[in-house]
């Protein structure tokens, strides 16, 4: 496919949609992460191998099909190794599709954005396709973004889900019933805000004073371990590849859609949900443009 | 931390350790497909696989359609121990036997373009197959089909929303003394925001009682509202009494439950000689639920023994839990006496999970006796793909397919197709999340899916 796409994020979103865009012939690829490969990634991110741990997840994603004579013929991939937010408005404008595979929400607002300002400033010339993937265990979305036509990222911001539970401290401080809330006092009160959570030395410190606390509130400490407190800290979400690869494919199916006018941006669905804990459950439905959307409403 | 810890997150260490053991034998030539569906299969930790092929000299092939020129090395280095693939010839499955069969944890079957190759799974004198997947993809449409020869039990099905269980309409001795010990109405407002919901819901059931009325939860939570407004009106904001007004209804047994589970134990006795040996176990745990909820004059089913967190006093939410918990534990261990006369051994750390997730329990039935009722379909969208992967010209195109879509190469259809199969595979061999039942179509196109059984 003759054009340049820019993907958001290397991680396990990320080599799925770089792998359908290599496999789909796409000319030139831009893969923007600023992270490096951790054990734990690699029940997903098949781009990375063992001895890649510690590298940057952009400049590994990309060298894996560079390396690959059979795969280089057919994609050129550009690594970024940068916060997103620093790229000026230019950058942006030299891509035809850009697909995000990122989990956090300020980096999305801000690609949105941009966007839909380059579509009113350029008065329509200009208007690249949005796709962003999302996935939590196994349920994921993916949300088709065209600037000016449909909804924009900032239109659907109230259903992302609600952020993990946040505990009333009088709770976590005095009547503390569960791991969790013993774990929030230990994070917020008695250390430090600088804590190194790859330091095993201060991970072990941090486990120790749950523990003392949990024994202390006699609260059973029977699932208290490592990963079970870090998984409470670092809020993490569970991640496999069926589903990484579902959204993946889906995101780049609407971009293959778009290429070869096979969408209708008035009438198709724009927004697809996937739950695959019962059954396979998908819904697609047209979300509407928020006309007070804060982004979107003057275009 | 573990290499796989974000997806032990979803089915802990026993699921883990069945992906980890799972032996699966995979029908097919390379393809897209193919190769999707193995790279998830291997991410997800299986390492044994049987590769049924029509040729079985190692391919030399470089398939342009095919993200790695040898994808079987490439997919190997993704799993920290490597994989084990053994190659056998296609014509060699003719006249396999049970035993054969039984060595697999599942079997998926890609992209096949021979119909005959289906008969062979045909279960007419019921030969006991594992699992088996059919799938397909073509442009941007795929379907998948999931046969089973024996009934898939799920004891951890998962639910989003679990439901907590308090039984206030019928305690046993220890939750009664328990609850009642606290002396509501003696109680100042600072004591009375320090306790757990149930005692709340508890002191309305039984004034209630005393009154000889019968309460549903409407009325509870009209009884509660009053009590509140007459004995602790400052309270009316506390979160305590704030969750005994919105979970009034958890009070009560759903009487549901009790019939859903009375259809589980139905459905096992009428199963008898089950080769799957998860199977044979779920038969003995339900024929032994059987005996217990009929042992009593009222029927009632072991209690899963947890409580959520509620706005409590971490002393009273502690004693609570431990009541729940005891009892819990003190139900699982008859329900472990009644199995010890069913003659199958059941660990007992499955016994426990089966009483924690009883409400939850579930069963996908098996399929038609034919794998072959594949093709009496009377969908159109399946019906036209299986004229397209069979090459059937009897079967007319009824215009489900957009054929512009159907001849597009669309590699990413194969990735999703790969991904619910994945994901469909590892639900069948965990025993965990509830697997789809049993056709699922893709029209990438419309981006819509469709589950229905056949």
């Amino acid at each position: 496919m003759d054009c340049k796409v820019l993907v958001l994020g290397a991680g396990g979103l990320g080599c799925e949609i770089l792998k359908n865009l290599t496999m789909m012939r796409v000319k030139e690829v831009h893969i923007v992460d600023m992270d490096t490969i951790e054990l734990t990634n690699l029940n997903r991110q098949f781009l990375f191998r063992d001895e890649d741990i510690n590298s940057p997840k952009a400049t590994t994603a990309a060298q894996y099909i560079n390396d690959r004579p059979s795969l280089s013929s057919r994609t050129k991939v550009i690594p970024y190794v940068q916060d997103l937010t620093n790229f000026p408005t230019e950058f942006f404008q030299q891509f035809q599709f850009i697909i995000s595979g990122l989990d956090a929400i300020e980096p999305r607002r801000f690609v949105n954005k941009v966007l839909l300002q380059l579509t009113k400033e350029s008065n329509y010339d200009i208007c690249i396709p949005f796709i962003d993937g999302g996935t939590e265990g196994l349920k994921g979305h993916v949300k088709t973004i065209i600037p000016g036509f449909t909804a924009c990222w900032e239109c659907s911001l109230n259903t992302l889900p609600t952020q993990q539970n946040t505990y009333p401290m009088c709770t976590v401080a005095n009547n503390p019933r569960t791991l969790e809330h013993i774990i929030e006092y230990v994070i917020s009160v008695q250390t430090s805000a600088d804590m190194d959570l790859e330091d095993e030395g201060q991970v072990d410190t941090l486990f120790q004073l749950c523990k003392e606390r949990a024994n202390q509130f006699n609260i059973d400490t029977k699932k208290l371990n490592v990963s079970y407190m870090l998984g409470i800290i670092k809020k993490i979400v569970p991640s496999v590849s069926c589903t990484n690869a579902m959204i993946a494919a889906s995101c780049c199916n609407q971009m293959m859609k778009i290429y070869y006018d096979l969408m209708d941006f008035e009438k198709d669905g724009n927004f697809t949900m996937i739950n695959g804990a019962d059954g396979c459950f998908t819904y697609t439905f047209a979300y509407d443009r928020d006309p007070h959307c804060a982004v979107c409403s003057g275009i | 931390m573990d290499r796989y810890d974000r997806q032990l997150r979803l089915w802990g260490k026993e699921g883990q350790s069945l992906l980890d053991n799972a032996n699966i034998c995979v029908v097919g030539d390379e393809s897209p497909l193919l190769q999707e569906v193995w790279k998830n299969l291997v991410l997800s930790g299986v390492s044994k696989f049987t590769w049924m092929i029509e040729n079985t000299m190692e391919s030399s092939l470089q398939e342009k359609d095919l993200f790695s020129c040898d994808f079987i090395t490439e997919i190997s280095a993704l799993h920290p121990s490597g994989i084990r693939v053994k190659r056998k010839a296609l014509a060699s499955l003719k006249g396999a036997d049970n035993s054969f069969w039984f060595q697999f944890s599942l079997i998926i079957i890609i992209n096949c373009s021979d119909s005959k190759l289906l008969e062979l799974f045909n279960n007419s004198d019921s030969q006991y197959f594992p699992p088996i997947i059919t799938t397909f993809a073509t442009g941007l449409y795929g379907y998948l089909h999931t046969y089973l020869s024996e009934p898939h039990f799920i004891i951890e099905s998962h639910p989003d929303n679990p439901i907590p269980e308090l039984r206030l309409d019928q305690p046993w001795k220890e939750l009664s003394i328990y609850l009642t010990k606290f002396q509501v109405d003696k109680m100042n407002e600072f004591e009375i925001s320090e306790l757990p919901y149930p005692v709340l819901l508890f002191h309305c059931v039984q004034m209630a009682a005393r009154n000889n009325y019968k309460l549903t939860s409407p009325l509870l939570r009209n009884e509660l509202r009053r009590w509140a407004s007459d004995t602790n009106p400052t309270g009316l904001n506390d979160p305590n009494y704030i969750e005994a007004y919105r979970f009034a209804h958890l009070a009560f047994t759903n009487e549901k439950i009790l019939i859903r589970l009375n259809e589980m134990i139905q459905y096992g006795f009428s199963m008898d000689h089950l080769d799957d040996p998860y199977n044979r176990k779920v038969i003995a745990l339900l024929k032994a639920l059987g005996e217990y909820i009929n042992r009593e004059d009222f029927p009632i089913y072991p209690i899963m023994g947890t409580i959520p967190d509620m706005s409590s006093s971490t002393k009273n939410y502690i004693e609570l839990k431990q009541i729940y918990q005891n009892e819990g534990q003190k139900n699982t261990k008859s329900l472990q006496k009644l199995l010890d006369k069913e003659g199958e051994e059941v660990p007992f750390e499955m016994i426990k999970l089966f009483c924690a997730n009883l409400k939850y329990l579930n069963v996908i039935k098996p399929t038609a006796s034919k794998l072959t009722l594949l093709f009496s379909s009377d969908d159109d969208l399946l019906r036209d793909l299986l004229a397209i992967q069979y090459n059937l010209n009897d079967i007319a195109n009824s215009g489900a397919i957009n054929m512009k879509a159907a001849s597009m190469n669309s590699y990413p259809t194969a990735s999703f197709m790969g991904g619910v199969v994945g994901q469909e595979a590892i639900k069948l061999i965990t025993h965990q999340y509830i697997p789809l039942d049993n056709i699922f179509t893709y029209d990438g196109l419309k981006n819509e899916t469709k589950i229905f059984r056949i």
